[in-house]
């Protein structure tokens, strides 16, 4: 057997979703010095790497599993973790596709019946550290708000910090999240059909901050990270860009903004 | 090439302060007491895989240790015994973070983390076969090449060996360092809770170790869990443990040491008192070693 062939037997063997066969096939390429037993040899390493499945992800999602409590969301997180396809070994980036995992499961499996908002709510916990880990806005060629006026604004590019993450639900998610952060006792949580419209950021501090915001401001802010200019924000209605723009400064959901007047045009 | 940002350290108290004594794992529940009390510690090895942003609030706390210690890095995603091709995003992450904070020596371990379309986030332990050998040696080499430094590899704690295994793990690793050049972390730890696993002698391995090679002795705390020992890093360094340590130290007393704990971290001045053991034991042997000479 060569050496890609043992990992991947070993590997295979070690998933507690794969047959019995191959864990019994993966038995015998061991050697057996020592009181543990052969299947305990392979039992430990099964249980080491759920066990990080379940740390990383409860690390992140602790309200997913405040709610579906703590066997419940580690059966979850183990199988997400044992079937989610290699992206890179960054355990910060573990949780990235978790909130579409519990999507599916949402969908197809009865006891989950009456938790619809557990995916969204597992989005804004994602969101939420996302923006914690995100990177530092880079302000280089940037200008600030009073230097734009005396430029076309076709030609002025809001840029948003980077920090900021956006979400729309049709649970009221935030006052979910709030009430488990805020209580041990989640007798009253219950998840009403009313839209919720966050937006999420890193303040100067560091902290987290998560907003409810109205549809508009939703809206405008989601255009801005399509990397559009002023005048096609503005669209048929600059009054109520420039509001949102004032807004958007304020709460530092705007990093600054960037000039591109183009190449000069020399055709002629 | 990879473009980053340049070092953020260069001049201040932390460069070029050798590395000696015995450092601590730098883990974030620390950091914010690390940096109120900058208590006394000669190094810290910063574990890389945490770290992998190229910017951000963690990197910004990262620059205010560095300012003030040496640091080692110590990774787990190398996958240096994967027979997958080298991770490049990953390798220049860690480049990127070399760049930024100019650590003492950079480390990972002789274990496969990754095969195929999965990741699994454990230091799996590799059969030590020729083609292994020849294998790794390459990785190792290619690492090496792109990160333009030797790369330090650690001894892992294992539950598991594979019939095929023509090599003891001493040979294996005394093989690698001859082929490649790299130096070597030991985890004495490890070699006990293998040693126990597997049912060999710890000493006996020790002293087929290429000493003169190893540029740092990791220790942390196991489980006695009956049949087996596992390696949790939850708890103090063992008695027995600190016995094989100090064989090591009576010969080799300047070898850095450092104190790993992950698992129900405790208050920084717990560990700090494991690294008062450790450095009780390097002066009682460097005194003994004084008085053999006078």
């Amino acid at each position: 057997m060569n050496l890609f062939e043992c990992e991947k037997l070993l590997t295979d063997a070690l998933n507690p979703l794969a047959s019995k066969s191959l864990f019994y096939t993966a038995r015998n390429m061991l050697e057996n010095k020592g009181a543990m037993k052969t299947d305990e040899r392979l039992l430990v390493y099964r249980h080491n790497i759920s066990g990080v499945f379940i740390q990383t992800l409860a690390s992140t999602f602790m309200t997913c599993e405040a709610i579906l409590g703590h066997a419940c969301f580690a059966t979850y997180a183990r199988e997400y973790g044992w079937s989610r396809e290699k992206k890179t070994g960054d355990l910060n980036a573990f949780g990235e596709e978790f909130p579409a995992y519990i999507l599916k499961q949402v969908i197809s499996r009865h006891e989950l019946n009456g938790y619809a908002y557990l995916a969204d709510l597992a989005k804004l916990e994602w969101l939420i550290e996302k923006s914690r880990l995100s990177d530092d806005d880079d302000h280089n060629d940037l200008v600030n708000e009073t230097d734009i006026v005396s430029y076309d604004p076709g030609t002025v590019y809001p840029v948003l910090t980077a920090s900021l993450q956006l979400l729309k639900s049709q649970y009221t998610v935030f006052d979910i999240w709030q009430l488990h952060k805020q209580s041990e006792d989640r007798s009253g949580v219950f998840a009403i059909h009313d839209m919720d419209y966050l937006s999420i950021h890193r303040d100067s501090e560091d902290d987290v901050i998560i907003q409810k915001i109205d549809s508009t401001m939703f809206n405008f802010l989601t255009m801005a990270t399509k990397g559009v200019s002023l005048l096609e924000l503005a669209g048929d209605a600059p009054v109520k860009m420039m509001q949102c723009m004032s807004i958007a400064i304020q709460r530092g959901w705007c990093a600054g903004f960037r000039i591109d007047v183009g190449e000069p045009n020399d055709f002629y | 090439m990879i473009s980053g940002p340049s070092n953020v350290t260069s001049g201040l108290p932390g460069l070029g302060r050798p590395i000696s004594r015995c450092g601590i794992g730098l883990r974030e529940p620390h950091l914010r007491h690390i940096l109120d009390v900058l208590p006394d510690v000669p190094w810290f090895e910063l574990l890389t895989d945490n770290y992998l942003q190229t910017n951000g609030p963690l990197l910004r706390q990262i620059d205010n240790v560095r300012r003030n210690y040496p640091l080692t890095f110590h990774g787990v995603g190398m996958s240096l015994g994967s027979a997958d091709p080298l991770d490049e995003y990953y390798l220049t992450a860690v480049k990127h973070l070399i760049q930024r904070y100019e650590p003492a020596w950079v480390s990972d371990h002789l274990a496969f983390t990754h095969i195929g379309d999965k990741h699994f986030h454990d230091l799996l332990p590799i059969p030590y076969t020729d083609e292994a050998l020849q294998h790794v040696s390459q990785r190792i080499e290619q690492v090496q090449d792109f990160l333009g430094q030797e790369l330090v590899v650690e001894n892992v704690s294992s539950y598991l060996q594979y019939k095929d295994s023509t090599y003891a793990e001493a040979e294996f690793i005394t093989e690698l360092v001859q082929r490649t050049g790299c130096k070597l972390l030991l985890d004495i730890n490890n070699v006990y809770v293998n040693a126990f696993n597997h049912g060999f002698d710890a000493y006996s391995y020790l002293e087929k170790i290429p000493f003169d090679e190893v540029n740092e002795i990791h220790l942390g705390g196991h489980e006695d869990r009956g049949d087996y020992l596992l390696d949790a890093h939850n708890n103090e360094v063992t008695q027995a443990v600190w016995a094989l340590y100090e064989s090591v130290m009576k010969f080799h007393p300047d070898i850095p040491t450092l104190i790993e704990w992950d698992n129900a971290l405790p208050e920084f001045d717990v560990l700090l008192r494991q690294a008062d053991i450790a450095n009780d034991i390097v002066i009682k042997e460097h005194n003994v070693k004084a008085d053999n000479v006078l």
